[in-house]
């Protein structure tokens, strides 16, 4: 019986999950947003140098600590690969925040500057404490213009992110410099009159409520079903004498079963006539509060003595 | 000399006294608010329609409505304003789930565990939401405001609020006032379109006695309910999660305590600071505008084709079912939740052409599924549209 409910779950569970992607929180949500290789005039870091940099964005919506991860130009090469040190508060990045590393291959300038430089190899990862990669880009060194970066933003026409040149670049903030379409406007400009959002909700709603009334059709005939063996051990346990009376074919109906009831109850309302005309003395006392009393709250009369 | 300009001196403080006073800022907006308001209170108290309800909106919208000079922190939209900070649990959607909370501490899905094929019916009623949906769209409504004023069609106080706060604040006043009062005229609204869309015979069906549930069935709702409605659709967590854990904390049968609190003074405390600042944010400047017009037009269509939904289902549904097993078409109404009332409806309507047949505790099904259904197709909006 508890099998079965088992499996009856672990089936809701499977359609539930329909075989979606399941979305880890924490480094999984740190992002390579925007990366400007070749840094002319633009962008000073914290000793005044024009320095190529990179800017991770936190994608989620907790705090993530990127302290023990790392950040490589070239996968093995311990030369090109830097390790973000752990015990710098400010490598917490907020939910939604950015925090941006210089690559001027000079690492004892600080936390935030890379031991690597960008323009060599192309390519650029972030990589958990185990070196497995949460996101990684390629560029052509070759085709970077001077203070153009490179980073992810929304293209007007489809509405998908991009990876590519930034019409400016957007240290510490989001790529997109204009202001956004909301997503419901974009929506709407795909279904202009409603139906598709009508008919597609319609079906989730419909699914979900479908896949409780299986679930529950189900296990209601389960519940049906072990009760009626439940009663048929409880007879196969009973004297002859009482089988004979808990036949089928003898079992009360409901109103027979009412009429009973209130006999039952109309013969204990007599039974308690007497009971009706004791009369129970409770003492009356009232919980005392200096916030009701009335020593307190009323000014007492002058008297005379 | 001095006597002179000491009485020049009070005259200007009580003109500018009563520069501050209601009767000099007030506005034919205001008037008109407050007559509303106290219509409310009226309604409430000498009707009886949803007074829980009906009577601390009809008050917060006197509250909201006291003419003032801004800027002495006083309104709702002031910020640091006693008003304001209690409108910040509407504001950020924090009441509705609490609501939630103590609606399933206080709800018994039994009627719906016993026959879930009544469910469906609770997902038919949404129609209404779409088709208010459509209809906002064509009248020029913004994609997030259509889909805002798409969920009065759910007749779900909370939901309404917590999806207008999140797709529409500015239309959330309204939203809420238009879903909130239709819900108290549903005795009005639904009997003429369930009499008009069903035949005698339909309305004298008698259906099945629903079976008694165990507790573990009991138990068992909530947690797979839960976790189905929510794993589908996310977005909806804030109000199924709550609404299934409050009917968690009823049947698990061993925190009477939570229950009692939820289905007690915690929704009394947040059904009164609700009503109150809901009515409150209707203030003339905000609220008297053709946009509302558009809003109350757009619920009552909804409500309308919320019910045709349900009934039309029902009958339809009927066609699959064998004689004995058919479902009476006068619960179809139910599935616009608006718990109890429209399942008090079907039973009414269902009396008057037979005093023997109790559709009461079958409507039931419908409109506690109408609940889950709404809350699931508020989360559906807010995903597409966020």
């Amino acid at each position: 019986m508890m099998k079965r409910l088992l499996l009856l779950l672990c089936l809701a569970g499977a359609a539930a999950f329909g075989g979606g992607t399941a979305y880890a929180q924490g480094l999984k949500d740190i992002r390579i947003n925007e990366v400007l290789v070749d840094n002319q005039t633009s962008y000073i870091d914290d000793h005044g140098n024009h320095v190529g940099w990179i800017e991770l964005h936190n994608t989620g919506y907790s705090n993530v600590n990127i302290g023990g991860a790392y950040l490589t130009v070239r996968r093995g090469d311990a030369t090109r690969t830097y390790r973000i040190p752990k015990n710098d508060a400010r490598t917490l990045i907020a939910p939604q925040g950015y925090v941006i590393f210089f690559a001027d291959s000079s690492s004892n300038r600080g936390t935030f500057h890379t031991n690597f430089v960008l323009d060599e190899t192309g390519y650029l990862a972030f990589m958990d404490q185990g070196k497995n990669v949460v996101d990684s880009i390629v560029y052509d060194v070759k085709a970077q213009l001077p203070d153009v970066s490179i980073g992810w933003t929304d293209d007007p026409e489809t509405g998908a992110e991009t990876f590519g040149p930034l019409a400016g670049i957007t240290p510490m903030q989001a790529n997109e410099i204009e202001e956004k379409m909301p997503a419901s406007e974009k929506f709407r400009l795909r279904d202009p009159s409603g139906g598709v959002m009508a008919l597609t909700a319609m079906s989730v709603v419909f699914s979900a409520l479908v896949l409780l009334y299986l679930i529950f059709k189900n296990l209601g005939r389960l519940m049906v079903r072990a009760s009626v063996k439940k009663e048929q051990k409880a007879v196969a346990a009973m004297p002859e004498a009482a089988k004979t009376a808990a036949k089928p074919d003898q079992e009360l109906i409901g109103e027979e079963i009412a009429a009973i009831a209130i006999a039952l109850r109309r013969y204990e309302e007599d039974m308690h006539d007497i009971e009706s005309h004791i009369l129970t003395i409770n003492r009356v006392a009232r919980a005392y509060s200096p916030w009701s009393s009335k020593i307190y709250g009323l000014n007492n009369q002058p008297v005379r003595k | 000399m001095e006597n002179h300009s000491f009485i020049e001196f009070i005259g200007e403080n009580l003109r500018q006294f009563l520069s501050y006073t209601g009767f000099a800022n007030v506005t034919w907006g205001h008037v008109i608010m407050i007559a509303i308001g106290l219509y409310f209170i009226y309604l409430a108290i000498a009707k009886k329609f949803e007074p829980m309800l009906l009577l601390p909106i009809g008050f917060g919208i006197l509250v909201g409505n006291i003419p003032f000079v801004p800027g002495l922190q006083i309104g709702v939209y002031e910020d640091g304003s006693v008003m304001n900070y209690l409108y910040f649990g509407v504001l950020k959607g924090i009441y509705p789930p609490l609501i939630f909370l103590g609606i399933g501490a206080m709800t018994d899905f039994s009627a719906l565990i016993s026959n879930p094929k009544l469910m469906l019916i609770g997902a038919a009623a949404q129609l209404g939401i779409f088709g208010a949906y459509i209809a906002a769209l064509a009248l020029g409504f913004t994609a997030a405001e259509a889909g805002a004023i798409g969920i009065i069609g759910g007749a779900d106080g909370p939901t309404a609020i917590f999806l207008s706060s999140k797709l529409a604040p500015d239309l959330m006043g309204a939203i809420a006032i238009a879903a909130y009062s239709y819900m108290a005229l549903v005795p009005v609204i639904q009997p003429p379109i369930m009499k008009l869309l069903t035949t005698k015979k339909e309305r004298v069906i008698r259906m099945r006695p629903p079976r008694q549930v165990s507790q573990r069935e009991k138990i068992l709702f909530p947690l797979v309910g839960m976790l189905l409605t929510c794993f589908l659709v996310p977005s909806g967590l804030p109000l199924l999660g709550m609404l299934f854990f409050g009917n968690l904390l009823k049947e698990s049968g061993v925190t009477k305590r939570l229950a009692n609190t939820a289905s007690g003074p915690l929704i009394d405390i947040v059904t009164i600071l609700i009503g109150l600042t809901v009515g409150a944010s209707t203030q003339a400047t905000t609220f008297l505008t053709w946009k509302s017009l558009g809003i109350f037009g757009l619920g009552a269509a909804s409500f309308v084709v919320a019910t045709f939904g349900g009934v039309l289902f029902v009958k339809f549904f009927n066609l699959f079912l064998k004689e004995g097993n058919k479902i009476n078409p006068l619960i179809g109404n139910a599935g616009v939740s608006a718990v109890p009332d429209s399942a008090r409806v079907s039973q009414e309507v269902g009396m008057h052409y037979d005093k023997t047949n109790y559709l009461l505790m079958h409507a039931m099904g419908p409109n506690v599924a109408g609940v889950i259904g709404s809350a699931a197709a508020a989360g559906i909006l807010l995903g597409f549209l966020s």
